[in-house]
């Protein structure tokens, strides 16, 4: 079908509007108000709404300009036929009219349901007739909503579809009955499994198999351990029994064992007491032997010590001869011992005299010196004792002439000569009054009151404050001078005069003649300081030295009185000479005494061993006899206890013969009690009787045990535990069986469901390719080669429901839903599918088709615009009547289309 | 002088059937072995039995059911004849047991005054016969119950009576048999009996409980197993039979006459069942048919393995034909070895490309992934058949 003319009259804005249209592309340009759009709906309804259509559409429609009600007539063609369609709007009134060249002019049902049938919608009459409205609405584009803003294509979309697919165009997706399958598939496996598929729902078939199973299972396995207790309790029970006969038999052998030992034991016992026995009569026959033997031995030892002791007595006899000789001997070297000793001693005596002169020499000259030196000293004392006195005499004299006093003469020397100088010049003086601080005269401080005289040119300071008088001639007359230098001469001659000099100079001398005094006094004091600290312990000491040189030269006289040469040394040195010789004939001397003495005292200590000796042997002598006697005697008994030597032989052989058989005997009986050790046997004895305890313990242990398990075991349930483990293993295979049943029911569903899904998409897909690939034709050229769409599927009614975007320019994006493209891509989406829908129904009706765009593209930036003219061109080319109703035709100017402006709207 | 008597044993009254599952059926089969102890009566009528010997395991449970111990006693007080009984493992005599309860002895002697539970193990004497019971009392005897009949010179203070040993446990020449069994019952607890250790012409019968198939003991010349008088059990082998008693003529000195005469009301079929595409529910219900031979379904209990290669159609026919069964017989245990593999014919009808588009390529990857062994081809097959019915009854 294409539309040719359209007239409007009285349909709101539009008085009465003729449009003719081209076969291609027709551009309807206007400005806003013009009525474009009121002609796109006019259109529209022109083709499918009811002219007896009331209420608020009818009102809708009506025009303020004329009481008439609004009319269309669309002219169009199809089929090879011009049709002209003419609908009054008037309600109940409302008419249609068609007709056709050569065809009889159809009115009202007829004429409606003929319509239909040439825009191929003729089942949507009637009930629905708004369906009908709504699918060919989609190739009527109005403004800006060629997709709605959620995304979801518009519901006439998916009906447009399914009437393409009845036509056979797009093909078939799924039938009433695949939808049908599809759905109780989905709904049993909803009853197996939860939403996400991953577990089985609770109390669905396989999960209660599943419960059951695990509950069989448990009780199986506790069934079974049950049995498991009651083998080991019937096993350990076999056990004891073995072990109750084993230890029994055991016992026995044991108690066997027992008796012949013990008997063993008895027999062992007797034997070890014949063996102590034999041992004792043997040991007692060798004690006698013995004692024989040790007498025999006895008296032959004593004999042979009696030999001894004779021989022993004869030598201390001949040692006796011997000592007395050295004794006699030692007599006659002592006498001759002490005479030379008693010479020694009278040398020493002398050396000792003439030592003791020479040291009273050296006494009496070391005296005589000493006095003669203190004598000396005395005598120097006293001469600087007198020095000293006339020193102080002269100091004494002396006595005021002091420093000061000659300072004082000079003072009132220098003063006179002030005062004489001042007579001399002009004198002025001045006189310090007052002031707060100092005044200088010539540097010199002045003090408050006195007098100052200023004699020459002079220096004065004078502070701050200070009052000074200056008077001439210092303040006093000439007179006054003269007289201050009488007075002053005057106290000078007095003060010499005091000290007895005539003048300065003298007294200068004087003073230093007394401070020489003074020094030698000094001089003298330190002198005699030195010499005699104490003048009493000297005096002392002198007096000492008289008395110590009068005994020196008394013992001396002593010493020498009555020596027939007595010495005389010259002098100290010679009489230390005299000493020192002395002292060496003197040590000689000793040395001869102590040697002759050392003699007399060995011959002396040798003399009294050699009577000790002497003494000793005769007392030894004297014992040696008691012992011979005694051994004499012992010896006797002997012989008459033990008879000759004969005697002893024979007794000796006998005895030694009773020992050895006896020793024979008891070595036989040891040795029968060693083969029959009764400790070993008593080893051996306890040893069993210890495995006997083990063995009856054993025995108790295994009772006991036995006793324990027959009464676990023989306690009895109600059913039989054998019956119930098999039981259990049964029920538990079942359950397993059931649970593999039910989950192989399920696994199947959910299989089936998977390929149902699977498939159905698989099928969509292909199903969709021919309008996929026709939406990606005309969207080429606005995202470039490459841009494709997919279609999202709606599982209910298995048709798609939206679009998503693959652009090639934003790979990364992926595809994209309708929802987040910017508006103006969201409405060129849509405008393709519309154009791809209508290029489908075209193919299938084999005749052209109209698109409607009523500002369609009103987000589109002009880039985009200029490339939507190729998408156009395309439909244009493929057959597709196009209108386009803009405010802004010449966009559209590259198209090359025909062009109609809206009349401006009359004005009124 | 010969004595005519019954030997059974293993009654178990009172078994709770406790791998059935369903609760009714599970009752029927306990009821059974109630209505099966009446003909035990009927049969010692029919041939003159003095008297019965049941060789223990009365009841299952050493607690029986009040309700279990009252119909028993009602049931063997109608036998008119005396019937002596040992204790078993399940029923044992000491503390605990049933025999122990002052309801057992009231019940007895009110309503069974002629049987008579052997609790010591002592001589019973009888006319022309003498028994040796040997019971157990409790449920694991360490030594051997027939201990006490080696006493040297025992049995000679019984001249020309006919000398009966009446004994519960397995015999050293065959262990116990129920560890692996389908079906719990008819095993032994290790209460071993020696009867090669007695002297072979002391005794003339010893019956023997505790075996629940009927058959000669071979450690003594003169043993038996009555078996149970009901059948619990698939049978082990061929000769495997039970749900019988022995009827049993004794004479000193002589060797015993035994003749098992059927008692038993159930029928347990172990039953291998191979299939083929050729319509396999019918000829598996002919040969069900064949196995159950016209026996109640009641009372008819199999184990089936059944195993070959089905269509799904096939495969589902033949799920409606087991379960079938399983609702009619007292109960089967099937053991599933057929494995479905869809016809292309039924591909195409799963799904037909051009109109249900999604199913059809469902089903195709679905015959990919069936085509291998492992365990993905096994969850594949088992999602073709889920296919294929959901897809039956969405079309439905």
């Amino acid at each position: 079908m294409r539309i040719n003319k359209v007239t409007v009259r009285n349909y709101r804005i539009l008085e009465n509007l003729t449009v003719e249209f081209d076969n291609a592309i027709t551009v309807i340009g206007g400005l806003n108000e013009t009525g474009k759009s009121t002609l796109f709906e006019a259109i529209h309804r022109g083709l499918v709404l009811d002219p007896q259509a009331g209420g608020q559409v009818r009102e809708s429609m009506k025009t303020a300009f004329a009481d008439a009600p609004p009319e269309v007539t669309v002219e169009f063609t199809t089929g090879g036929t011009r049709y002209t369609a003419h609908k009054v709007f008037s309600g109940q009134t409302g008419r249609i009219n068609l007709t056709a060249p050569g065809q009889p002019a159809l009115n009202g049902e007829p004429a409606e349901k003929k319509l239909a049938q040439l825009l191929g919608m003729e089942e949507l009459l009637g009930a629905q007739q708004k369906a009908l409205d709504a699918s060919f609405s989609m190739l009527f584009v109005r403004q800006g909503r060629s997709l709605e803003h959620s995304g979801e294509i518009i519901p006439p979309a998916g009906q447009l579809m399914e009437l393409l697919q009845r036509d056979g165009s797009a093909g078939l997706l799924a039938s009433e009955a695949d939808l049908g399958v599809d759905k109780v598939v989905r709904q049993a496996v909803d009853g197996h499994y939860t939403q996400n598929r991953n577990q089985y729902r609770a109390n669905s078939p396989a999960q209660a198999a599943n419960d059951a199973f695990a509950t069989a299972q448990a009780k199986a396995t506790a069934a079974a351990a049950n049995l498991a207790k009651l083998d080991t309790l019937a096993r350990e029970i076999g056990e004891a029994d073995r072990q109750l006969t084993e230890s029994r038999k055991a016992l026995e052998g044991l108690a066997a064992n027992l008796s012949m030992q013990r008997d063993n034991l008895a027999r062992a016992l007797e034997a070890r007491r014949n063996a102590e026995l034999a041992e004792a009569l043997a040991k007692a026959e060798e004690d006698k032997l013995a004692n024989f033997n040790r007498s025999c031995d006895d008296l032959r030892a004593k004999s042979t010590e009696l030999d001894r002791a004779v021989q022993e007595q004869a030598q201390r006899t001949t040692q006796l001869t011997a000592a007395s000789a050295r004794v006699r001997d030692n007599s006659s070297r002592l006498s001759d011992a002490q005479a030379e000793a008693r010479l020694a001693e009278e040398a020493v005596s002398k050396a000792r005299c003439s030592l003791a002169v020479a040291e009273a020499f050296v006494e009496a000259i070391t005296a005589q010196t000493n006095h003669d030196l203190l004598v000396k000293q005395s005598a120097d004392i006293r001469k600087l004792r007198e020095e000293r006195a006339l020193l102080a005499a002269t100091h004494e004299s002396l006595m005021p002439l002091t420093k000061k006093a000659i300072n004082d003469i000079r003072k009132l020397n220098e003063n006179l000569v002030g005062l004489r100088a001042g007579r001399d010049a002009v004198a002025t003086g001045i006189t310090l009054n007052s002031a707060s601080c100092g005044v200088t005269l010539d540097g010199k401080e002045i003090a408050v009151g006195e007098r100052a005289i200023v004699t020459k040119e002079a220096h004065i300071a004078v502070g701050p404050h200070a009052v000074i008088q200056i008077s001439p001639g210092g303040g006093k007359t000439l007179s006054d001078l003269e007289d201050a230098i009488r007075e002053a001469d005057k106290e000078l001659d007095a003060k010499l005069e005091k000290l007895g000099a005539p003048n300065l100079a003298k007294a200068e001398e004087l003073l230093a003649s007394k401070e020489e005094a003074k020094r030698k006094m000094d001089g003298i004091d330190s002198t005699l300081g030195e010499l005699i600290e104490d003048p009493e312990q000297f005096e002392e000491k002198l007096s000492k030295s008289v008395v110590a040189l009068e005994l020196a030269k008394k013992a001396l006289e002593g010493l020498l009185e009555g020596m027939e040469t007595p010495p005389k040394p010259d002098g100290a040195d010679a009489a230390r000479a005299l000493v020192a010789d002395g002292k060496v004939q003197l040590k000689r001397a000793e040395t001869a005494e102590r040697s002759a003495r050392d003699s007399c005292e060995q011959i002396r200590t040798q003399s009294e061993g050699d009577i000790k000796t002497e003494s000793t042997l005769r007392e030894s002598i004297s014992g040696h006899k008691a012992r011979t006697d005694g051994l004499e005697g012992r010896i006797a008994e002997l012989v008459r206890d033990l008879g000759d030597e004969t005697q002893r032989q024979e007794q000796s052989s006998r005895l030694r013969d009773a020992a050895t058989n006896l020793r024979r005997r008891a070595e036989a009986c040891s040795q029968t009690a060693t083969a029959n050790n009764p400790d070993d046997i008593r080893l051996q004895i306890e040893a069993l009787e210890r495995d006997e305890v083990a063995e009856s313990r054993r025995i108790d242990s295994a009772q006991k045990k036995r006793i324990a398990n027959q009464t676990l075991l023989q306690a009895n349930g109600v059913n039989d535990p054998h019956e119930e483990a098999a039981l259990a293993m049964a029920r538990q295979e079942e359950a397993r069986l059931a649970f593999e049943a039910a989950s192989g029911k399920a696994s199947a569903l959910l299989l089936l469901e998977n390929l149902l899904t699977q498939q159905k998409k698989l099928i969509n897909d292909r199903q969709a390719a021919p309008l996929v690939n026709r939406i990606c034709g005309y969207l080429t050229p606005l995202f470039g080669p490459g841009a494709t769409v997919e279609p999202v599927w709606d599982d209910k009614n298995a048709g798609f429901k939206t679009l998503r975007l693959f652009r090639p320019d934003r790979p990364k994006e992926g595809a994209l839903a309708v929802e987040v493209l910017s508006g103006g891509a969201k409405e060129q989406v849509g405008a393709a599918l519309r154009l791809a829908l209508a290029e489908l129904s075209l193919k299938a009706r084999d005749e052209g088709i109209t698109v409607v765009l009523d500002d369609a593209f009103v987000n589109t930036d002009s880039d985009r615009a200029r490339k939507l003219m190729p998408m156009l061109l395309r439909a244009s080319q493929k057959g597709i009547q196009v209108i386009i109703l803009s405010c802004n035709p010449r966009e559209y100017s590259g198209l090359g289309a025909a062009r109609v402006d809206m009349p401006a709207p009359p004005v009124r | 002088m010969a004595v005519t008597f019954i030997h059974t044993a293993d009654w178990q009254l009172g078994k709770p059937y406790s791998r059935i599952d369903n609760i009714e059926k599970r009752a029927i089969l306990k009821n059974h072995r109630f209505e099966s102890l009446k003909k035990i009566g009927e049969l010692a009528e029919q041939h003159g039995a003095s008297f019965i010997v049941a060789a223990g395991d009365l009841f299952d449970s050493s607690q029986p059911t009040r309700e279990d111990v009252s119909r028993a006693c009602d049931i063997i007080g109608g036998f008119k004849r005396p019937v002596f009984a040992i204790p078993g493992n399940h029923d044992f005599g000491g503390p605990g047991g049933p025999y122990s309860h002052d309801y057992f002895n009231r019940e007895r002697e009110c309503r069974a005054p002629n049987l008579k539970v052997l609790l010591t193990a002592e001589p019973v004497e009888g006319e022309g016969f003498v028994l040796l019971p040997c019971p157990l009392l409790s449920r694991h005897e360490t030594g051997d119950p027939t201990e006490w009949l080696r006493i040297p010179g025992l049995a000679d203070r019984f001249a020309g009576k006919a000398r009966i040993v009446l004994a519960h446990g397995s015999i050293s020449t065959f262990g116990t048999d129920a560890a692996d069994d389908d079906e719990v019952g008819g095993h032994s607890t290790p209460n071993v009996l020696n009867l090669e250790m007695l002297d072979p012409s002391a005794f003339d019968y010893i019956a023997l409980g505790d075996w629940h198939g009927t058959r000669r003991a071979d450690s003594h010349p003169c043993a038996w197993y009555s078996g149970t008088h009901e059948p619990d059990r698939f049978p082990k082998g061929d000769d495997y039979k039970s749900g019988q008693v022995l009827l049993v003529q004794a004479r000193r000195n002589s060797a015993p006459v035994v003749q098992p005469l059927s008692t038993g009301r159930c029928r347990w079929h172990i039953m291998e069942h191979s299939v083929d595409d050729a319509d396999p529910a019918a000829r598996f219900l002919a040969a069900m048919n064949a196995t159950v031979a016209g026996h109640p379904a009641d009372s008819t209990l199999v184990r089936l393995c059944i195993s070959g290669s089905l269509s799904l159609a096939s495969a589902s026919k033949l799920e409606r034909e087991l379960e079938s069964q399983k609702a009619a017989l007292a109960h089967i245990r099937i053991k599933d070895l057929t494995t479905t593999t869809p016809t292309d014919a039924e591909i195409a009808r799963l799904g037909d490309a051009a109109v249900n588009p999604l199913v059809a390529a469902v089903a195709t990857k679905l015959r990919q992934m069936a085509a291998g062994n492992g365990a993905e081809a096994v969850t594949a097959r088992a999602a073709i058949r889920e296919l294929f019915n959901l897809a039956h009854e969405t079309r439905a």
